[in-house]
């Protein structure tokens, strides 16, 4: 309980880790839009060789990538199953009712591996990157986009505050759980609607100590000196480096190949 | 000594329609500087609302206060009085900002707008000064109560306060979490010059104070060094507190007839107290 991590944080020191946070979530935002324009083999062919090579420089095992997998297997399979029997086009196959038309298997691979691709792709993102970085790493880039620079501080300090009382808010819903069980309030038994019921006496309570922690929390806080994102500075500043520039590069040309691959076909 | 803080016909009442009901009721007090005082008394005595009056937490609804000159009403001022005189709460785990330790120390410097090397130099010097620089690296979710509560102390280290309130702080430590923390303090007040202002309902931990305030139903019972405190124990019952062990052993043997000299606040003075009786007999 006590050493609950958010995300998949995989502490190795590799280049991949040690890229800005900034690079990398701006990089799995353009791989995830370059991705839509891939409809070629040849594109998605390159996507996944520079997956692989992002992966390789990430000294993540293989199958920890893989396992970001297992929770959307189900959707892939399902969605591959409604394009190949759904869409029109020319018969390939036919048994009774199900009719197989080529379009229709097109769509179906075209879909399962932007998925394959998206997913792995952005899981790399958080198992390279610490939850301190990422929200640091939101909050910088959150300054530059024009609605929301205002209250990209603010933005910024909610999720890290958020994130470091998940594990005392866990700490305490265990408890409240203990304490309510010990006065025989029964949680397994009944169906849905009496179950949502008897969480009642759980959220309740969590809620009032949670918002009596925020209020004790802002306390702490403002006699520290806090008052708000105006005149603060970090101790850890986020700082370009030139690796960074040179894999933004890369990235940005080999996203260029992939469209262009569609003059090849 | 220099006045650090002072109290001037200071009153507070949470009601805001109706100020006779008053948390503290006109009070007068001063601190001075490198003094380690001890606040004590009951649940709702107003020991707690005094802390938050003494850096500006709150604003009294009657009287002033000042800290080295600055009345925290003045708002242009309050963060220099915020740095000045820091706090540590009672909950450990409701005063950690950051994720980790080091980034946590770090949020004072930082809300202070100081350069980032400056702060990296800070946040190490305080994590050392409370003994904690190896954990720098940790959650605090991997800590126990004791230790997180000196990564606060080091939070607050990081402003160089002259001044830190600690507002029962040991209320939720374990023995061995509560004498780390003591000796921490002490250390601070000793070593650093820092004025020490601890709050505590547990009269032991005052017994090494240079003064011991009690509080009761919003006023000052009574101000006085440790030893006159505790040479009249029936000062001390009608405000509910208990004293410490040493001091009830020593009061019990003088009522079951053996005449002890003076006031004894530790097992030493005690032993030596009762020898000297012994060969006076």
């Amino acid at each position: 309980m006590n050493d609950i991590t958010v995300g998949q944080y995989y502490p190795v020191d590799s280049p991949m880790h040690r890229l800005d946070p900034r690079t990398k979530l701006k990089g799995v935002f353009l791989y995830v839009m370059g991705l839509f324009f891939v409809n070629n083999l040849y594109g998605y062919g390159i996507a996944f060789i520079l997956l692989c090579v992002c992966v390789a420089c990430s000294k993540v095992p293989i199958s920890y990538v893989l396992r970001s997998l297992k929770p959307i297997l189900m959707v892939i399979v399902f969605t591959s199953i409604i394009n190949l029997v759904w869409t029109q086009g020319n018969v390939v196959w036919q048994m009774g009712f199900i009719k197989i038309t080529d379009s229709g298997i097109s769509l179906a691979a075209n879909m399962a591996a932007r998925l394959v691709l998206i997913i792995t792709g952005s899981s790399l993102l958080t198992l390279t990157t610490t939850t301190v970085a990422l929200t640091d790493g939101i909050e910088m880039l959150l300054r530059k986009v024009p609605l929301l620079s205002k209250v990209s501080h603010e933005i910024g300090m909610m999720m890290s505050i958020a994130l470091s009382f998940i594990p005392t808010l866990t700490e305490e819903l265990d408890r409240i759980v203990k304490a309510q069980k010990s006065r025989g309030a029964d949680f397994e038994s009944g169906n849905i609607a009496a179950r949502a019921k008897a969480m009642i006496p759980i959220l309740v309570p969590l809620f009032v100590s949670a918002i009596q922690r925020a209020s004790e929390l802002a306390m702490a806080m403002e006699s520290r000196c806090y008052t708000g994102g105006t005149n603060r500075t970090r101790m850890k500043e986020l700082k370009y480096r030139p690796a960074d520039h040179l894999s933004m590069t890369c990235l940005v040309a080999a996203l260029a190949a992939c469209y262009f691959t569609k003059a090849l076909v | 000594m220099k006045t650090m803080i002072r109290l001037e016909a200071a009153s507070f009442s949470y009601d805001e329609a109706d100020s006779s009901k008053t948390a503290l009721d006109d009070i007068n007090l001063e601190f001075c500087e490198g003094e380690f005082i001890g606040i004590a008394g009951h649940n709702g005595s107003g020991k707690s609302t005094l802390a938050k009056l003494l850096n500006g937490l709150l604003l009294p609804t009657k009287g002033d206060v000042t800290v080295l000159g600055m009345n925290t009403k003045n708002e242009n001022e309050i963060k220099e009085i915020r740095r000045n005189v820091g706090m540590v709460f009672q909950n450990p785990d409701n005063q950690m900002i950051a994720t980790i330790v080091e980034e946590d120390v770090a949020f004072g410097p930082e809300n202070l707008g100081k350069p980032p090397y400056e702060i990296r130099d800070t946040v190490d010097e305080s994590l050392a000064l409370v003994g904690m620089a190896e954990y720098k690296d940790k959650r605090p979710s991997q800590l126990s109560g004791g230790q997180k509560q000196r990564i606060a102390i080091a939070g607050v280290l990081a402003m160089k306060p002259k001044c830190i309130i600690f507002d029962e702080s040991t209320a939720m430590l374990d023995p061995q979490g509560r004498k780390e923390l003591l000796d921490t303090m002490h250390r601070l007040n000793a070593e650093e010059g820092v004025t020490i202002i601890h709050i505590t309902h547990y009269m032991e931990e005052l017994i090494t104070a240079s003064r011991i305030i009690a509080l009761n139903e919003g006023k000052v019972a009574f101000d006085k060094t440790p030893r006159d405190a505790f040479s009249d124990l029936s000062a001390l019952s009608p405000l509910n507190l208990a004293a410490p062990e040493v001091v009830q052993i020593a009061d019990g043997l003088k009522i079951a007839g053996f005449p002890i000299e003076g006031t004894a606040l530790s097992c030493e003075e005690l032993v030596e107290a009762i020898w000297q009786l012994k060969q006076s007999l």
